[in-house]
């Protein structure tokens, strides 16, 4: 028999062996090789974590108990990995991409970031996973009270199990807690973990080798002897075979330690497809001698022996201490190893989950990057691994260590089942809610609790046997074996039945009826459809090169700024050639450069993009949209000034155009003026000439031609006098003098002004008595004047026969409108603004005593008065003036007799 | 000529491709279905076949066995297959 000391000497060698191994991995990890450690074999002999010492220990116990059944533990995860197309490799990049750090953040991410459903399922994970911590443990003891069982001094079971949970405490603290990754990867474990893989696949082929051909007659012997010695498979024929196909197939997505190696642990994709064959193979080769040595295990043990222990008893029956301990090494691994990964999973889980947030909520703490809340979660992880573990012990010494390690295990099995509905209907069904998933995860674990795991203590806590038996309260319906009245015998599927269903339909049913949240459609639609988004690269480690720094930076700051930079930040960092390292506070101080020219959350989510390969979060894309908005605003402020420009330009064109056109009205009026003075200068000059030199002149023609000349003197005089009049109304230098008087005297006086041309021409004028006997406040000669000039005007133009002038009137609005109409040829329409513009005469009208200056003159004279002068259009022949006079500057006492304008006889 | 001919290359590769997915989804799908208790008994013959003489009997645990763990190796092997010819066609995507 094998030394009770040796065999802890041996144990305590093969600790420090995987210390050592674990240690390297971690220091080849830091050194960024990566060549062997995260290569697909490793990947595949650490997903074996899957095979626990319940694999190691149990199957042979399960196949001398129960036959073919334990091989549906296997072949379910065979499925899953060989399907991995359908959902391995969606979760693998999920997990990538979000940058998941366990099963409960994926459940959480997916529906809306919920940190309630990452509490739920934390809780659920960590009480599934007890049990089967539990399991490790008591096998772990069983294994050595095998080869202490004779020794007096041998410790108890309980107090072997408690050295081994704190043995197995400070490793996983060690390489689990050591550092706070970016993606919450574990070289060192997982590696150390790769080891123990081989270590219990060698021990067990070992075992069964020995078995086959050095016990038996080589395989068919055990064949022959399989037949006889094997329960009947009628389990092949229950309803169990394809439940536990299922539960199996479940717990390797589901179990949080897969999770954590599967997904979390993976580096790239492409691991994935060698696994898809590899682990599968790993499984097939545990379970080929699986058989054999239960076979013979029942063969040759004594009656009563327990079968989770033929794996070492056969050996020392037959006194080969090499591969029994070889054996114990194996169960040793199985166990270990297994309980590491969940420690460091579920650890993960209790502080990312409910420690952090309540650490933040109490301390209303808003900085994760701060060392603070590294310690706390470095702090938080390693005491939720002792709680973890201190649980598994606790669960051990409760149920006694007595039960079968097959059936503790798939107590675990059925509680990670709880969390798949939510996961697949997350992956695959948009409308999956937060509430849905809460609620059928709730449901499941209640009854998964009550049903299962609660009897598991047979009454020893919380549920008492009577309770068991009877239902809770005495109510029979609720008895946890036969829930609404329905048993059903094996009450592994009576529990999946139930807590499936109910979760399954709550999920779908409270799915339907609630609303998803924003940020829930937004991470369904990103979970849904993963692979219609461009890969994300992420490396396994937060590497980004300073020369993709320095091009982002040169894009956004200018060559010579970023060089300025970067330059700056490398002799402060005392790099002397090249380009400055890319630590966290560079690449802070970079983001801020690149926040005054993009905005803070574009310049986040770009040098996050460079530095960790992190996904864009949705208050970015928010913060990101804001700045948009901001932008667009800017840029629609910018048209409408862009448009006012063009406006203002274009008002600027007509001005310059209107300048021009003045300046060569200006041009033209200084060309007419000297024409028009030089006409009448021309005629005295010639005149007074032949005065003076004709000595013979007679009288009569003498004073003909000074009359000429005089005539001319006064047209000159005339001609310069509306020159300036024109220029003072012009420049507004014209002083008005104001005070009351009627229209009567204004047309009077304008009449009398005129009465040597009318009556020459014969003209009758048409004048408005009741017009004439309103009082007005107003410049009497300057509005006569307008009069005159009008008269002037009509008698002038006017072709056949004596001129009628008629003034009549109306009232407009506030407005008194005068006519002045003539029967004259009238204004072609075209000429009707023309005529007030300044030498301006009515084309075709070569008769030039006017200077073209009356209309402007009167219109000034209008204009200054408060009104108006414009030529109107007329039904009949002639034209018609309109002179406008606001109401204002008529007297009080006559408006009223404005009510009814109308023209009267003369 | 030769742009034809990568265009029809090109196009081998994506009819290529979409095969393999879908081996890739219908094999789990066989696997589950070589596993299930019916399609087991066709290939292992079921008891009340067996009952008729003792002979069938006493083999049938054998014959499980083989059935199942060559099931096993089968589904492997196309495995170890399909993930050749994943990462042949696919490169290091």
């Amino acid at each position: 028999m094998l030394s009770f000391n040796l065999l802890v000497a041996i144990c305590l060698t093969y600790v420090v062996f995987l210390f050592i191994v674990a240690a390297l991995a971690e220091r080849r990890a830091e050194q960024n090789k990566f060549t062997f450690l995260t290569s697909p074999i490793v990947y595949t002999l650490s997903i074996s974590v899957y095979c626990t010492a319940w694999t190691f220990y149990g199957a042979v116990g399960y196949a001398a108990r129960s036959g073919l059944e334990f091989l549906t533990i296997y072949i379910g995860p065979t499925l899953v990995f060989i399907g991995w197309w359908w959902l391995l490799r969606r979760l693998v990049r999920i997990g990538r991409t979000q940058r998941i750090t366990s099963i409960a953040d994926l459940i959480s991410s997916r529906y809306g970031k919920s940190n309630l459903l990452g509490v739920i399922v934390t809780l659920l994970a960590v009480t599934a996973s007890t049990p089967y911590i539990a399991l490790q443990l008591q096998s772990l003891t069983l294994s050595i009270s095998v080869f202490a069982g004779d020794l007096d001094n041998a410790v108890s079971p309980a107090l072997t199990a408690l050295f081994m949970a704190m043995g197995l405490a400070l490793f996983t603290v060690i390489f689990g807690t050591r550092n706070i990754n970016a993606n919450e990867q574990h070289h060192g474990v997982v590696t150390a973990i790769a080891f123990e893989a081989v270590v219990k696949l060698v021990a067990l082929l070992a075992v069964g080798v020995f078995v086959v051909w050095g016990v038996a007659d080589g395989p068919l012997d055990i064949m022959t002897r399989m037949e006889q010695r094997l329960p009947q498979q009628e389990s092949l024929y229950s309803s169990r075979w394809a439940t536990l196909i299922f539960l199996s197939a479940t717990a390797i997505i589901c179990l949080p330690r897969m999770f954590q190696i599967v997904v979390v642990e993976n580096s790239s994709e492409r691991h994935l497809a060698m696994a898809s064959w590899a682990f599968p193979l790993y499984l097939f080769l545990m379970c080929i001698f699986v058989l054999p040595i239960a076979v013979m295990g029942l063969e040759l043990m004594p009656e009563g022996a327990n079968p989770d222990l033929f794996v070492l008893t056969l050996p020392l029956h037959f006194d080969q201490q090499g591969i029994a301990a070889l054996a114990f090494l194996g169960g040793f691994s199985s166990a270990t190893s297994m309980v590491i990964v969940a420690a460091i999973a579920l650890s993960t889980m209790v502080s990312n989950h409910i420690v952090l947030p309540l650490w933040l909520y109490m301390t209303q703490r808003r900085d994760p990057e701060s060392d603070d809340v590294r310690s706390v979660l470095l702090r938080s992880r390693r005491i939720s691994i002792a709680a973890i573990l201190a649980l598994g012990y606790l669960y051990y010494i409760f149920t006694g260590g007595t039960t079968a390690l097959a059936s503790i295990g798939l107590i675990a099995f059925v509680g990670a089942a709880q969390i798949l509905p939510a996961l697949l209907f997350g992956l695959f069904w948009r409308q999956a809610t937060r509430l849905g998933a809460i609620m059928g995860i709730v449901a499941g674990f209640i009854i998964w609790a009550y049903s299962l795991f609660l009897p598991s203590f047979d009454g020893s806590f919380i549920l008492t046997q009577s309770v068991i038996d009877n239902g809770l309260f005495g109510l029979s319906f609720l008895r946890p074996y036969a829930l609404f009245g329905v048993s059903i015998d094996d009450p592994l599927i009576h529990v999946l039945f139930w807590s499936m269903a109910a979760n399954t339909g709550l999920i779908v049913l409270v799915s339907m009826v609630s609303h998803p949240s924003a940020l829930e459609r937004l991470q369904a639609l990103q979970f849904i459809h993963i692979f219609g988004q461009r890969a994300q690269g992420r490396t396994s480690q937060p590497i980004v090169a300073s020369e993709d720094l320095f091009i982002l930076a040169q894009r956004i700051l200018g060559r010579q700024e970023a060089t300025k930079l970067f330059e700056k930040t490398a002799s402060e960092q005392g790099v002397t050639t090249g380009l400055p390292e890319p630590t966290g506070e560079f690449i802070h101080r970079l983001e801020r450069e690149l926040s005054g020219s993009v905005g803070a959350a574009t310049a986040h989510a770009m040098v996050g993009q460079l530095a960790g390969g992190e996904a864009v979060s949705v208050e970015e894309l928010i913060a990101v949209a804001d700045e948009t908005a901001q932008i667009m605003e800017y840029s629609a402020q910018l048209e409408k000034k862009s448009n006012e420009l063009t406006a203002t330009a274009a008002q600027l064109r007509r001005a310059n155009q209107k300048l021009t056109q003045l300046s060569q009205q200006k041009d033209d009026f200084l060309s007419q003026v000297s024409h028009e003075l030089r006409t009448p200068m021309t005629s005295i000059r010639s005149f007074s000439e032949i005065i003076r030199s004709d000595e013979s002149i007679d009288r009569d023609r003498l004073i003909h031609f000074s009359s000429i000349i005089n005539e001319e003197s006064q047209r000159l005089t005339r001609l310069l006098d509306e020159i300036l009049d024109l220029s003072f109304l012009e420049s507004g230098r014209i002083k008005l003098n104001l005070y009351t008087t009627t229209l009567k005297d204004v047309i009077d006086q304008a009449l009398s002004a005129t009465s040597v041309i009318s009556e020459d021409s014969k003209a009758r004028i048409i004048r408005d008595e009741r017009l004439e006997a309103m009082s007005i406040i107003t410049d009497r000669d300057r509005l006569s004047q307008v009069f005159i000039n009008l008269i002037i005007n009509s008698i002038k133009y006017s072709e056949d026969g004596p001129p009628v002038i008629e003034i009549s009137h109306n009232r407009l609005g506030d407005d008194l409108n005068i006519f002045v109409t003539d029967n004259g040829p009238g204004i072609p329409f075209n000429e009707q603004k023309v005529i007030f513009e300044k030498f301006e005469r009515l084309s075709g009208k070569s008769w030039t005593t006017g200077v073209g200056l009356g209309l402007p003159i009167s219109l000034e004279i209008m204009q200054h008065l408060g009104g108006d002068l414009r030529c109107v259009p007329t039904t009949t022949k002639g034209a018609r003036f309109c002179i406008s006079l606001p109401l204002s500057a008529i007297g009080q006492t006559h408006a009223s007799v404005l009510d009814t304008g109308s023209p009267a006889a003369e | 000529m030769t742009e034809d001919r990568r265009v029809e290359n090109s196009e081998k590769d994506v009819r290529r491709r979409n095969k393999i997915i879908q081996i890739a989804l219908i094999l789990p799908i066989i696997g589950v279905l070589l596993f299930m208790t019916p399609i087991i008994d066709v290939f292992t013959g079921s008891d009340g076949a067996s009952t008729a003489g003792g002979e069938g009997d006493s083999s049938r645990v054998s014959r499980l066995v083989i059935y199942i763990f060559g099931v096993w190796g089968l589904l492997i092997v196309c495995a170890y297959a399909l993930a050749h010819f994943i990462r042949f066609s696919f490169g290091d995507e």
